[in-house]
């Protein structure tokens, strides 16, 4: 064991033996606080928590939907227009070239 | 203060079973123990108070949970331990340690560690151990609650494990670190008695 250990060791055994007074009873803040906790029944404190499973199963299905409705339209996505709706279209496809 | 003869199992059912009275004498019970390990891993802001506080909700909130598997004292240790060790989390690590920032008496602990070999006076006490509080707050929220039960509170490797989850390995691999660590900020105080 090196000095610097061994300094270490003598002031963690000095710092061990100061002893601080606890103070004798509960503070009434204390006990009233927690008293008052238990009374109110289960923690409800972690409402957050209980509600995040709620929400990633509200995200999971909401991406369910949008890909089936992806899905579904897909044909219609793919699909190359018909003449009337390119003649009525070609004023905007020409405004669009240089 | 402790309840004395207090049968914690019969209290524990009948604080179950909704009895003021038995939820007071069993928070009686267990004050000294809470007041115990809050003393010793009390972040610096903190009040002592407000942290007993959380503990004792905790525990009578979760009191549902306790099966009687191990001693009602171990398993309020641990939530105590656990939520200590939130709070520490939430502090952030203090810069370096310098001469300039020691009180008058915690100077003559560390000329006293530099310059005699034996024990430190008791009159020194206090003060080596708002020292130690001062080195331990260059330490990981994690490291600092070991260095306390360790060196401190005098506990074994084996009572760690069981107060914070941990394993014997990670436990011995922290410590050496931490006490690493602390030589080196001890050292750098030791280094400035010099000047």
């Amino acid at each position: 064991m090196n000095r610097l250990d061994h300094q270490l060791n003598r002031l963690f055994q000095a710092a061990a033996r100061a002893r601080r007074e606890i103070p004798r009873g509960v503070p009434f803040a204390v006990e009233a606080q927690a008293l008052a906790q238990w009374r109110g029944g289960p923690d409800t404190r972690d409402d957050g928590f209980v509600l995040l499973p709620l929400v990633r199963r509200a995200f999971a299905l909401a991406c369910v939907l949008a890909l089936i409705a992806l899905a579904l339209s897909y044909p219609k996505l793919t699909q190359h227009p018909s003449d009337e709706v390119v003649i009525i279209n070609s004023p905007v496809t020409l405004s669009y070239l240089p | 203060m402790a309840e004395e003869g207090l049968d914690v199992l019969a209290c524990v059912g009948r604080v179950r079973a909704g009895d003021s009275e038995a939820a007071r004498a069993l928070l009686n019970h267990l004050h000294p123990l809470v007041m115990t390990v809050v003393r010793g891993h009390l972040p610096r802001r903190a009040s002592e108070e407000d942290l007993a506080q959380m503990i004792f909700v905790k525990v009578f909130t979760k009191l549902e949970q306790f099966s009687g598997a191990v001693p009602l004292e171990h398993w309020v240790s641990r939530i105590a331990v656990n939520t200590c060790l939130n709070a520490l989390q939430a502090e952030k690590i203090r810069p370096e340690l310098r001469w300039a920032d020691l009180s008058e008496e915690e100077e003559h602990v560390v000329q006293s560690l530099a310059t005699a070999a034996d024990e430190l006076e008791p009159g020194h006490q206090l003060a080596a151990r708002d020292l130690v509080d001062r080195l331990l707050a260059h330490l990981k929220p994690e490291d600092r609650l070991l260095m306390n039960l360790l060196h401190l509170e005098g506990r074994s490797v084996e009572e760690v494990r069981r107060l914070t989850g941990w394993n014997v390995s990670l436990i011995k691999v922290r410590a050496f670190r931490a006490r690493r660590k602390l030589k080196k900020h001890l050292a750098m105080l030791m280094k400035d008695t010099g000047k």
